[in-house]
């Protein structure tokens, strides 16, 4: 057993709390009911943005380095866009994104990454794989150099039966050695740290985009691909907790 | 909730030691030494298990640099490979190449390309008609190291 570092912090979403900064963007919604919070995006068609997040730092002012999310929480669907809780550095920038967290990927179209995976940066570790040839495209993102924009770590994927819409507890542990991803207590993803002095806030939100990547694009972001949903899906929260 | 351990979670295993069958060996001895003074390569083929890759075949690819000094593969012939080795059941653990004359060092490029390959294995093969050394690498969990590995070849 590792040591157990000591809570920095801790919402059970029992009350109000002056901890967060809550975004909604088109037919989106965040409340919070009986110790849970939701966070919801749809219906909508894909022509706008729907997203709700839960996050606790902006651009140049993000309070975590090297510290633990943990988050029981689960998705009252399996919606068509993206949806991902851990840590971020609130930036989409292709070389300076530094992401770490879970993520929920469903496109209607011909994209790669189809499924639930644990992410840094351009690392990628499949978790659940919806559809697609996992195996395939594995190795298709080691050989191409960067040019799919991710380097996905495993051809199989290490927990296929994992239920979204139950229960569970995530946890991802950022460490100057590398990134544990554990659900449930189980180790799912081990990927390589982001690049020293990376700061980062923590991050849940659901939305009905993926990502997508173009090595010539001019502004030199993950562009939002968006996607039509015709109900309502929701993550619900049940605590946070930093440490 | 209880916390516990959930048997269909795939472990995560990192690869401590690269095990050659004998046949696996002699099948890698006379491609190399066949495509000496070229740098041959190919695909190491078996099972991952308890942090030892067994390698039991390997699969020749072509090196389409046709270089003493460097090589590279036809990534279709690559992939068709894995994917044809894995309806045999047999699990994709990495690449061999040959430094024909040289020591099994992994040069620039090879440290480069292998970045690119985590959870993988690479065997480099110093060869020389009078000579065979073989050292194995696989980046640490970093992502920015290489690690050597144990290099072993069964006796049977």
């Amino acid at each position: 057993m590792g040591e157990t570092s000591p809570v920095e912090f801790f919402d059970d979403f029992n009350g109000e709390s002056d901890h967060w900064n809550y975004r909604t963007d088109n037919c989106a919604s965040i409340s919070q009911e009986k110790s849970i919070l939701r966070l919801c995006s749809g219906p909508t068609e894909a022509l706008y943005y729907s997203n709700a997040e839960l996050s606790d730092g902006l651009f140049d002012d993000l309070p975590w380095v090297e510290k633990t999310f943990e988050a029981k929480l689960r998705m009252t669907g399996i919606h068509y866009g993206s949806a991902g809780w851990g840590f971020w550095n609130h930036t989409m920038q292709f070389d300076k994104n530094m992401c770490m967290w879970f993520i929920h990927l469903q496109s209607r179209g011909p994209y790669m990454l189809q499924g639930f995976f644990s992410q840094v940066g351009k690392h990628l570790y499949p978790i659940k794989v919806y559809r697609g040839n996992i195996a395939l495209l594995s190795y298709a993102s080691r050989l191409t150099l960067g040019k799919l924009g991710v380097l996905i770590h495993s051809a199989k994927p290490s927990f296929q039966t994992l239920d979204l819409t139950e229960w569970h507890v995530y946890k991802v542990e950022w460490r100057k050695t590398g990134v544990n991803f554990h659900i449930d207590g189980n180790l799912v993803a081990r990927l390589p740290p982001p690049a020293q002095g990376t700061r980062a806030r923590a991050d849940i939100w659901i939305d009905n985009a993926v990502f997508g990547y173009n090595p010539r694009d001019a502004g030199r972001v993950y562009r939002h691909l968006t996607q039509e949903n015709r109900n309502t899906t929701c993550i619900e929260v049940d605590y946070v907790k930093i440490y | 909730m209880n916390l516990q351990i959930n048997h269909s979670v795939v472990p995560i295993v990192k690869i401590y030691v690269l095990r050659l069958s004998r046949e696996a060996y002699l099948d890698l001895y006379n491609h190399i030494s066949e495509k000496y003074p070229l740098e041959a390569c190919g695909i190491l083929l078996g099972k991952i298990e308890n942090g030892i890759a067994v390698v039991t075949r390997i699969l020749p690819l072509r090196n389409i640099k046709e270089s003493r000094t460097e090589f590279w593969i036809d990534e279709k012939e690559w992939i068709g490979k894995i994917l044809e080795a894995q309806k045999q059941g047999l699990e994709y653990i990495g690449l061999y190449h040959s430094h024909p004359d040289a020591e099994p060092l992994p040069s620039p490029s090879d440290r480069h390309r292998m970045l690119e390959c985590p959870g993988e294995v690479w065997l480099i093969v110093g060869y020389s008609p009078s000579s065979l050394t073989m050292a194995a690498y696989r980046v640490g969990d970093d992502g920015y190291s290489l690690l050597s590995i144990s290099t072993q070849v069964a006796h049977e």
